[in-house]
């Protein structure tokens, strides 16, 4: 075999090793997708038929049916979703400028910060949850709000103090020499500067607990419930209708993955808290 | 600084009292304002008699060495595939991160649904490829099916974090060890995985936090496996929110979540130096 025809080979064999995980990657959520469009009935045909018309009415009834109670779960989502991210850029951005410029609490307190997002919920989640209970915040949105500012916080403050670092300091420095003071400084000159950073952790913060399970579960029961507690409900109950169950997963699955592909190039700082700049 | 710190101080201070305070109680959700004393039995039993903290740490470590491994070994495989690509570079990232989007309780509902006889896609395969039909109320692969959703979800990560790592090395290095006839595997020993140490060290730091608290798989799963309190797949999380929240014994899930908070304390102040820099 001459140099160039082996060279030929070694391509090959790489490129189908890429499409075997593309392949691995790609088929599962296409089959659970062609099972959305099939009839119930289709579904649970042998050999499954990979040709067939589409029937799209699922979507429509599981979106608009009273009792999957879809859309007061996914504003419940949104809703608790969108506070904590708002509430953690708030609080996290003056805690990472002060972090980053001044060097606040040292080692330690960085420690700290992270280690909450390091530790497991349910390390905390019993005493939360007996706190919870005597302040009537059991089932409500606010609750879950701060309960999600748990991890939210660790994830903005680092990854915001990874972007403050990269900012150079004479613009603010300029800005106060100017008559500027240090508060105005960060809010006029550092926070628009930042703008790319805040929008990635808004929408990480976002998406962390849009995904978020285990405290929704334990912490809400009816008024706050979110879809992914009540996608949990599903499995059980809607065994036997499987073009349904399959049509409320990508239902549910398909605003992340459109958000995850829009936030790619900040994707790597996000999820190593701001370790690697990607 | 200030608010952060106050958020965080009534998330530590006050759950960590009166978490070691309920370890010590026979609590319940009965009479969790006025538990009864109960001394250390709760930590013998999840030490001694039931051994219920030592089982599950048994099935966690099990479970994060499985995933570990696999993430680690496929996703530096298919980052430097992708990274010698000429093209589609973009397009193949776009499409392999997108398991990592999905909330693993979505994962948990899918994996019902492909690994159930009539209608899942494994079995399909399996039947297909004749190879062994794989089952998740059987004890030995309960744990196994649990590594094989999280590999499917998280090896995207270890493949971005490498692949964005080989993309910051500085090109010069690499044609350097070209020049001088370095081999494929030569070069990637000698230069390319001691210039990534960084990246892969912060890489499996995180996705090792994150094994070791998995719950929403196994629990959407099989909701910890065959077998009280601890099956097949109880990992740690599992079992003291099992405790707790399923067979009522509240102070014996906080004597777990103690342990598990000094025994993760420990690991934590040892790897955390390669995430703060």
């Amino acid at each position: 075999m001459d140099a160039s025809s082996k060279r030929r080979l070694t391509v090959l064999i790489k490129r189908s090793l890429v499409t075997v995980w593309l392949m691995i990657v790609i088929l599962p959520v296409l089959w659970i997708f062609l099972m959305s469009i099939k009839t119930n009935a289709q579904a649970i045909e042998i050999p499954p038929p990979w040709f067939f018309d589409p029937d799209w009415s699922h979507y429509i009834q599981i979106f608009f049916s009273e009792r999957f109670e879809l859309r007061p779960s996914m504003f419940n989502s949104i809703v608790i979703s969108l506070g904590s991210a708002a509430l953690s850029i708030v609080l996290g951005f003056p805690a990472a400028y002060s972090i980053s410029r001044f060097g606040t609490g040292g080692r330690n307190l960085a420690f700290w910060i992270l280690s909450f997002r390091m530790l497991p919920p349910v390390l905390f989640m019993i005493p939360m949850f007996m706190l919870y209970l005597q302040l009537g915040l059991v089932d409500t949105h606010i609750g879950l709000i701060i309960m999600y500012l748990t991890f939210n916080i660790p994830l903005s403050v680092w990854v915001l103090k990874s972007f403050i670092d990269d900012l150079p300091r004479e613009l603010e420095e300029s800005a106060m020499v100017d008559g500027c003071s240090r508060f105005g400084a960060m809010l006029r000159i550092a926070f628009p500067l930042c703008s790319p950073g805040i929008v990635a952790v808004t929408i990480l913060c976002f998406f962390f607990s849009f995904n978020e399970f285990i405290f929704a579960m334990v912490f809400t029961s009816r008024q706050a419930r979110t879809m992914t507690v009540m996608a949990s409900t599903f499995v059980t109950q809607y065994t036997y209708k499987w073009a349904d169950l399959a049509a409320s997963v990508i239902l549910m699955v398909m605003p992340m993955m459109i958000f995850v592909a829009i936030i790619q190039k900040e994707l790597v700082r996000g999820l190593t808290m701001g370790a690697i700049k990607g | 600084m200030l608010p952060v710190v106050l958020t965080l101080l009534i998330f530590t201070l006050y759950p960590f009292v009166y978490q070691v305070y309920l370890s010590f109680t026979h609590a319940s959700i009965y009479n969790y304002l006025n538990p009864p004393f109960a001394g250390v039995d709760n930590y013998i039993s999840n030490l001694a008699t039931e051994i219920l903290f030592w089982q599950s740490m048994g099935v966690t470590t099990a479970f994060v060495i499985i995933v570990l491994s696999s993430e680690f070994l496929i996703g530096l495989g298919v980052a430097l595939l992708v990274f010698q690509m000429e093209r589609g570079q973009r397009i193949l990232m776009t499409i392999f991160i997108l398991p990592m989007s999905m909330a693993p309780v979505y994962l948990g509902i899918m994996g019902r649904i492909s690994l159930h006889d009539l209608v899942g896609i494994i079995p399909y395969l399996q039947r297909v490829l004749g190879l062994p039909i794989l089952s998740y109320t059987n004890p030995s692969q309960a744990l196994f099916i649990v590594s094989m959703f999280d590999i499917w979800q998280w090896t995207p990560f270890m493949f971005l974090i490498i692949f964005s790592g080989l993309v910051a090395l500085p090109t010069e290095t690499l044609d350097a060890a070209q020049v001088d006839g370095a081999s494929g595997w030569t070069a990637l020993r000698h230069v390319i995985l001691p210039m990534l140490k960084p990246v892969l060290l912060v890489g499996l730091v995180i996705r090792a936090m994150d094994a070791i608290r998995t719950f929403d798989i196994p629990y959407i799963i099989n909701q910890g496996g065959p077998g009280a309190p601890v099956g097949a797949t109880t990992t740690v999380s599992v079992l003291i929110y099992k405790l707790s929240f399923a067979y009522n014994r509240i102070g014996t899930g906080a004597a777990a979540a103690v342990l598990l908070l000094i025994l993760l304390t420990i690991v934590f102040s040892r790897v955390s130096k390669y995430l703060i820099r």
